[in-house]
């Protein structure tokens, strides 16, 4: 009878370990994520304010403002180029730096370092690279007797959406790389050996087998940057504010302006919700290729 | 060639930040021939741009946020790893799925909550959201370095007399460090390079992490704190993860494949 009453005693029930993290994690996001539902159906003014239900006719407004599919367009642009660009980049670098042993950690670390800093920097910096009058591309070209060419980047309606997604190549691209790298190193030597011995080029080797065995990397890198595009925010703010004539507006930013410029906490949380679902369809999209992966 | 223009923008804002005004206008790309610390000193003053009290709140509200998600994290992985939890994996898909939320949408309960509690504007209010908010990747991170350690490690400890306690910092910790430094790394990189939260949640410079205070800096331009200011608050800014990544390169490397390959 003793020792049992001890056992028990030091038997620790696991939910004493668990509950703060639990409780704090139900605290600030579990909590906040329904009610974020909840108010999407009130119209509701600012903290201090009544709410009133008022059903649907926040999403209704909100897919009516043609802001909202100016953000929506632009968040697409940021998908595709984020898609492409540090893929395809991140994938040759990870390549030459493998082949070529000397001083690898101090590319790596190069390209890297980029990606350790914050957004807000890279949008000072690339602020400061775009900018009309003294930016970086201003400067070169006049220095290359080119002014002709001179471009008012973060002021025109057309190219300022691809100056901000510039900021978050530059730091994507060494995130895309490092996860090549660890992919590339998971390969079986041996494989690549045999390719060589059946004759194939080093060309031939990355086309056919390393290609082929990085597919679930590839996948995860896309899926990486697929969701940074959707939640892309501090360059925007950074650098134009979504502006000029919100052509540069994005989903994210959109939201933040609405709720904390205009006090619209509805249509702002419609917003929100509409950053969600595109978010979870890729999650889930991302889930069903690894399932499918891991079945052959 | 490649790394070369990949790191022209450091090589331009660093150059940036040593010129006056004077020299930019003669000679902007060249190597500062009279490099000038007169940028550097008016943007870490708090007369001018701040950041100095800035990069002091971003500690602040960094290291204790870091410290409580860590650690709560490492207690709850344990428990749902070693103890024989009935809703542990039912907590490991929730954290799961809680990665793939844009925490931005919780931004207006947030907002709301910490106004109720009057913790708006204040550091300790940044803290709590960001300890909350890590515990996702922390917990998701930390279950797979716990689950490796062998179950009969702990068996003998509990035959030795071990309780829970015990167990848990003179075996598990010890034992999963390495998934400690990763989380601890990464959990400093995201809280120190947050913006959004920060904007939306801090109202004066008294309480403002760095990133907003360089967002703030960046819309103000004023004739005290042109851009050669600007780019000097931004290097200055960017120091601390910089230092971090250099001084532990391998774990963030690890970290990052721990975090995408495994899964």
């Amino acid at each position: 009878v003793v020792t049992l009453k001890r056992k028990r005693k030091l038997d620790l029930n696991p939910i004493w370990f668990s509950a703060p993290a639990l409780i704090l994690y139900a605290s600030m996001v579990v909590y906040p994520l329904i009610f974020t539902i909840f108010i999407s159906f009130f119209d509701w003014r600012g903290v201090g304010y009544e709410r009133k239900y008022v059903g649907i006719s926040n999403y209704i407004e909100v897919f009516k403002d043609p802001v909202t599919w100016i953000a929506l367009k632009n968040n697409v642009i940021w998908m595709v180029v984020l898609l492409v660009i540090p893929t395809i980049l991140g994938f040759f670098i990870a390549i030459l730096l493998e082949k070529s042993v000397r001083g690898e950690w101090f590319f790596k670390g190069a390209f890297y370092i980029p990606g350790v800093i914050s957004l807000a920097t890279t949008g000072v910096i690339f602020s400061l690279i775009f900018r009309f009058r003294h930016g970086f591309i201003s400067e070169f070209l006049d220095f290359l007797k080119l002014d002709f060419l001179k471009v008012d980047f973060l002021g025109s309606t057309t190219l300022a959406v691809f100056a901000t997604i510039a900021g978050a190549v530059w730091q994507q691209t060494g995130f895309n790389m490092v996860l090549f790298i660890a992919g590339i190193r998971g390969i079986n030597v041996e494989v690549l050996e045999a390719s060589y011995i059946d004759g194939a080029n080093s060309t031939g080797t990355v086309r056919y087998i390393v290609l082929p065995l990085l597919t679930p990397v590839i996948s995860i890198v896309v899926i990486f940057n697929l969701l940074v595009a959707l939640k892309s925010f501090d360059l925007v703010i950074l650098m134009t504010r979504g502006g000029p004539f919100s052509s540069t507006q994005v989903l994210a930013l959109l939201m933040y302006q609405t709720a904390f410029g205009k006090q619209l906490f509805g249509p702002s949380a419609v917003l929100g919700i509409l950053i969600f679902i595109l978010c979870a369809c890729f999650g889930i999209f991302y889930v069903r290729q690894l399932q499918k992966l891991e079945r052959g | 060639v490649l790394v070369t223009t990949y790191l022209i923008p450091f090589y331009g804002v660093v150059t940036l930040s040593l010129k006056s005004m004077n020299e930019l206008s003669s000679n902007y790309w060249g190597i500062p021939r009279d490099p000038i610390f007169e940028n550097f000193k008016s943007a870490w003053s708090y007369g001018l741009a701040g950041v100095g009290k800035y990069l002091i709140n971003s500690f602040k509200m960094t290291i204790p946020a870091v410290i409580i998600s860590v650690f709560f994290s490492a207690l709850l992985s344990f428990a749902i790893t070693k103890m024989n939890f009935r809703f542990g994996n039912l907590i490991y898909y929730i954290m799961i799925f809680g990665l793939a939320i844009p925490v931005q949408i919780l931004v207006i309960p947030i907002f709301y909550i910490l106004n109720s509690v009057h913790l708006y504007n204040s550091i300790a209010g940044l803290v709590w959201v960001h300890s909350a908010i890590g515990i996702a990747f922390c917990t998701f991170i930390l279950r797979n370095f716990m689950k490796s350690i062998p179950d009969e490690l702990l068996e003998s400890a509990k035959i030795d007399g071990c309780n829970m306690f015990n167990i848990f910092f003179r075996i598990i910790l010890p034992l999963s460090i390495t998934g400690i430094i990763v989380v601890t790394i990464f959990q400093f990189t995201f809280i120190y390079n947050e913006l959004f939260f920060g904007l939306a949640l801090t109202a004066d410079r008294d309480v403002f992490p760095v990133t907003v205070g360089i967002a703030v800096l960046k819309g103000e331009e004023t004739l005290a704190i042109r851009w050669p200011v600007q780019a000097a608050a931004a290097l200055i800014a960017s120091i601390p993860t910089i230092v971090l990544f250099l001084a532990l390169q391998r774990y963030f490397m690890r970290g990052i494949m721990a975090g995408a390959i495994k899964e």
